[in-house]
């Protein structure tokens, strides 16, 4: 079977790749990309480790074929911070001890900041409802949740879109 | 600040630190929250090829002849093996004589008898992953499917297949010729329980049945293996131990240590599963057929099918209290359904299920038996959860009976400093009353409960490790400070040896720097396991630093032309005590920078045998309400106390004790391996096999109470492990509650709960 | 002479069934070495998959001394979610 050449746009950067069609996003950042930031925890859509950015929207990698990427913008947890720059977000973490073994990290990362990005204040429950769908088995959540709104917190006072 | 000495540490409670016990980041803080940190899939080697593995569809199967001849001729195949590539069993017993990496072997990969769905048969190595899963394809196993043993009570019954044909039950009693499923006995009696039981005011009984848990770890078994034609090897992956994956393989495959280099990646969560090798050994066989390193990953089916979850099993209890509530006599009769191979946690269920008490009287048994599921393995505190999970509910039922409130009858009974353990040795300064006080005075404790909601509170405890750890302390020419130390760093660890150091040496926190170094870079550290880190590995650190404090304290002498017993060192620098130079001092930089003028460069190793731990209890307190028309259980308050010893880093002991919590609420409402009738997992995915996400729980209150251990420098016990004991009965004990009845069967997932409700 | 308290599957797999012996020794290594000659297998386990306490203290220093009138305990090690290496 003969590979596909995709062409792509990765945190802002031109990228171009060859994958089987079979392949999915995942595949394809994580091999030819090289960008290994974004975790496979079980390949179905169902832990959020692959959560990455498609177009504006949150996404599982896993369950996009790196075909789709054609044309479109994608934007991984390598892309969050600018320059040397830690995001609010991460700072955060970092601040509250929010991550363990820190392989659900990336995910629930970028999926926090889709969330700041469309609700700026957002209540615990709702944080807690938006990041069901990225599994944590070291944290208990508590101290993730607490790093999210203390980093919400911040990005109001910036004033700053996350 | 003065370095610790050797002597029996802090005061408790009374000791102050500069930075023990405050919260800062840890070092390897930035990598993780950027994506850069390198897990064991994320690692790339030039040149390799990429593995898979074969796995018997059967539950129990005699594997009668495994045809690789078209695998291997597949263009782009560079290695096929199958179990008979692995050393025989009399090679294997030999290099272990206890046994265990003959069971590691025939787990990594079957030979005669495929004894689990998911069992390795056969594996290849080809030049991508579709050449791979196409040779897969191309292996033929003729199968004399066997009929499977899938309960206790199948594997009890008389006319139950064998699962190790020949096996006799080592130390059974009485002794006994028969081959049997029953893999092994354990025991302890004390007293006459018989009789205590007969005079109690009132008595308690229950069947309790639990199914098996997977530690459910985000990151899937992965690593790469080289072994060149020179004898020399390396591996790279993720573990809980490089040097548990060096002993294994190396002892396995018969590889002298020095020539076996396993390189610890970063681990994404292991929980006591990953304290063994699955893969490893077979990349190791396929790298070397190949001649080229070899990477090997299990995918999310694989890690519930084949890895290795906790057991699941039956556990009966009887429990005796008098008028007063004194706990008089408990009966504790265990089977573990252990999986394709031995394992031995029953022998710690039954130690630690009444750990928190003193009791006068008690018969506790437990077996293990062998069923056709992946060989279970190590979880948080093995056996504990299952054991303790009943004696917590009967001790609730107790007070009920009695009118007590639940923590002064735990109070009542709870075992103090000196008291004796089930194995009849003293307890040292375990902090079990405090703890149990702390909760009781915990605002949670009284505060009114809303409507529909109950409370249930649980106490459990774990008796911790020491053991072997090493370290290495080097200063750097400008004065900073390397730390490296051979403990995975799981949940922060690196951030504690860093703080440890900095104390000890008298420095900021940020001139110190800690890797954890491969099996060639540091001397031998057992586990990232056991509750043992913080105290073990931190007592390498420290004293490896007291031996680098030793060697500044010479170099300044040197300089001083003192002799280093008139040599302080306190605050990061040395002061001269005598002589024309009193009074000043020499900071930990301006040594540095003479270190070789003045003997050479400056570092010092830290080996120890850590002894002197201490046990730690946990005591949770969860409200909860049931939905009474689906059975849904939702947690609305939980508070976690536990007696930690000392603190290091707050945030991380914090983490343990939240993180453990989770998992003993998600194994108490919703967790369990599903099988079918012909012995397959039906739930082997993050979809079906149910974890607590972020929705399903509240704020976990973390209670660190701090009575310090006087055998480590800064007081430490161990906290990992006891936070998934109390929460399956904490929970158990609010739901049964709400529901009016004695919960006895895990998990309290919404059909079982519901049919509780309707009186079903 | 030392006495040696021995778990019962340990008893009735190694040492016959006797859960009491009497040994000669004045160190661990010396106690661990004359157990083994009652009870060939013992020192593989030593250290492995059990544990000995001297006088109600666990010891993995072999060079500890023990005394003529020194009690003994063997214990089942257990795994801790350490497992061995």
């Amino acid at each position: 079977m003969s590979r596909l050449h995709v062409s792509t746009t990765v945190n802002g950067d031109a990228q171009d790749f060859l994958c089987e069609p079979g392949a999915t996003l995942l595949d394809a950042l994580r091999g030819p990309l090289g960008l290994t930031g974004s975790k496979e925890g079980c390949g179905s859509g169902d832990c959020g480790a692959c959560t990455v950015m498609l177009d504006g929207e949150m996404v599982c990698a896993c369950l996009v074929l790196a075909a789709e990427a054609q044309g479109r913008r994608i934007g991984t947890i390598e892309g969050m911070a600018e320059g040397g720059a830690l995001h609010p977000l991460q700072q955060q973490f970092l601040a509250h001890g929010a991550l363990q073994c820190g392989f659900c990290t990336p995910g629930v990362l970028v999926a926090a900041k889709a969330l700041l990005e469309r609700d700026p204040d957002p209540t615990e429950t709702q944080v807690r409802y938006w990041l069901a769908g990225n599994l944590c088995r070291c944290t208990g959540y508590d101290k993730i949740i607490r790093a999210v709104m203390a980093a919400a917190a911040d990005l109001r006072q910036q004033g700053a879109p996350a | 600040m003065t370095a610790p000495d050797r002597q029996p540490g802090p005061a408790e409670g009374a000791r102050k630190y500069r930075i023990v016990g405050t919260r800062p980041v840890r070092p390897d803080g930035v990598d993780k929250v950027t994506g850069k940190a390198i897990y064991s899939a994320d690692f790339v080697a030039p040149g390799v090829l990429h593995g898979a593995i074969l796995r018997c569809p059967h539950a129990h199967a005699r594997i009668r002849s495994i045809d690789t001849a078209a695998a291997a001729a597949l263009p782009g195949v560079k290695a096929v093996i199958t179990g008979a590539d692995f050393p025989d069993d009399a090679t294997l017993l030999e290099r272990d004589r206890t046994g265990e990496m003959q069971i590691v072997a025939r787990h990594c990969m079957a030979l005669d008898k495929a004894l689990f769905d998911g069992h390795a048969v056969a594996a290849v190595a080809a030049a991508n992953p579709e050449i791979a899963r196409a040779a897969l394809a191309l292996i033929r196993v003729d199968y004399e499917v066997l009929r499977p043993v899938l309960t206790v009570a199948e594997a009890l019954a008389d006319d139950a297949p064998l699962i190790h044909e020949g096996h006799v039950a080592p130390g059974a009693d009485p002794a006994t010729a028969r081959p049997s499923n029953v893999a092994i006995v354990a025991g302890q009696q004390r007293g006459d329980v018989a009789r205590a039981l007969a005079e109690a005011a009132v008595v308690v009984e229950g069947r309790y049945v639990l199914a098996p848990v997977h530690q459910g770890y985000i990151e899937p078994h992965a690593c790469v293996a080289q072994w060149n034609a020179d004898g020399q090897a390396q591996i790279w992956a993720s573990s809980q131990g490089q040097f548990m994956i060096r002993g294994q393989v190396g002892t396995m495959l018969g590889i002298a240590l020095a020539d076996l280099r396993v390189v610890p990646l970063e681990i994404g969560g292991g929980f006591g599963a990953k304290t063994r090798v699955f893969l490893e050994p077979v990349a190791m066989l396929l790298a070397r057929q190949a001649g080229r390193p070899v990477r090997l990953t299990m995918n999310r089916e694989e890690v519930f099918r084949s890895g290795g979850p906790a057991p699941g099993g039956e556990v009966m209890v009887r429990m005796g209290a008098a008028a007063d509530g004194t706990i008089v006599g408990v009966e504790l009769d265990l089977v573990f359904a252990a999986g394709a191979f031995r394992q031995d946690d029953v022998g710690a269920a039954l130690s630690s299920a009444t750990l928190p008490y003193k009791i006068a009287n008690f018969d506790f048994r437990g077996r293990a038996v062998f069923t056709n599921m992946t060989k279970t393995h190590a979880y948080r505190a093995p056996g504990a959860p299952q054991a303790s999970f009943p004696v917590e509910s009967a001790i609730d039922e107790i007070a009920r009976r009695l009118g007590m409130d639940p923590l002064d009858l735990r109070l009542r009974n709870v075992a103090r400093p000196g008291d004796v353990n089930y194995h009849g040795l003293p307890l040292g300064e375990v902090g079990f009353a405090e703890a149990l006080e702390a909760a009781r005075s915990h605002p949670h404790w009284s505060a009114p409960l809303g409507e529909g909601e109950a409370r249930g509170v649980a106490a459990g405890a774990w008796g911790n490790y020491g053991g072997p750890s090493s370290a290495e302390v080097a200063v750097a020419e400008d004065g900073t400070v390397l730390v490296t130390e051979g403990s995975p760093d799981i949940g922060g660890s690196r951030a504690a040896m860093a703080m440890m150091a900095a104390e000890t040496l008298g420095v900021p926190y940020e001139r110190v720097r800690v890797v954890v170094g491969d099996t060639n870079a540091v001397g031998y550290t057992m586990l990232t396991a056991g509750s043992r880190t913080t105290f073990a590995t931190g007592k390498a650190v420290v004293a490896g630093a007291q031996a680098v404090i030793d060697q500044l304290r010479r170099r300044a002498a040197l300089a001083w032309d003192v002799e280093p017993a008139e040599v302080d060192w306190r605050d990061g620098a040395a002061w001269c005590g005598s002589g024309g130079n009193a009074g000043q001092s020499l900071t930990l930089a301006q040594l540095a920078a003479k270190a070789n003028f003045t003997g050479g460069p400056i570092a010092a190793s830290g080996t120890v045998n850590a002894q002197g731990w201490l046990p730690g209890i946990a005591v949770h307190i969860c409200d909860a309400k049931v939905d009474r028309e689906t059975g849904v259980t939702t947690i609305t308050r939980y508070t976690a106390v536990q007696d930690v010893g000392t603190a290091i880093h707050p945030d991380y002991v914090e983490g343990q004790i939240q993180g453990g919590a989770a998992q003993g609420i998600g194994w108490a409402l919703n967790e369990e391996y599903v099988f079918d009738a012909a012995g397959q997992m039906d739930n082997p995915g993050f979809l079906d096999y149910r974890m607590p996400v972020a929705s399903d729980l509240p704020l976990i209150e973390a209670v660190l109470v701090e009575k310090a251990n006087p055998n480590h420098p800064f007081g430490v016990k161990g906290v990992g492990e006891a936070p998934i004991i109390p929460p399956l009965a904490a929970v158990g004990n609010a739901v049964s509650r709400c529901v009016g009845r004695r919960m006895t069967r895990l998990p309290l997932s919404p059909p079982r709960v519901h049919a509780a409700l309707t009186g079903q | 002479m030392a006495k040696v308290l021995l778990p019962r599957q340990l008893a009735v797999e190694l040492f016959g069934g006797r859960e009491e012996l009497d040994v000669a020794a004045t160190t661990l290594f010396g106690l661990i070495h004359a157990l083994e000659a009652l009870g060939p297998g013992f020192e593989a386990r030593a250290g492995h998959t059990v544990a000995i306490a001297v006088d109600g203290v666990m010891v993995d220093d072999w060079s500890t001394p023990v005394r003529a009138d020194s009690e003994v305990l063997v214990v089942m090690r257990v795994a801790g979610g350490a497992g061995r290496s």
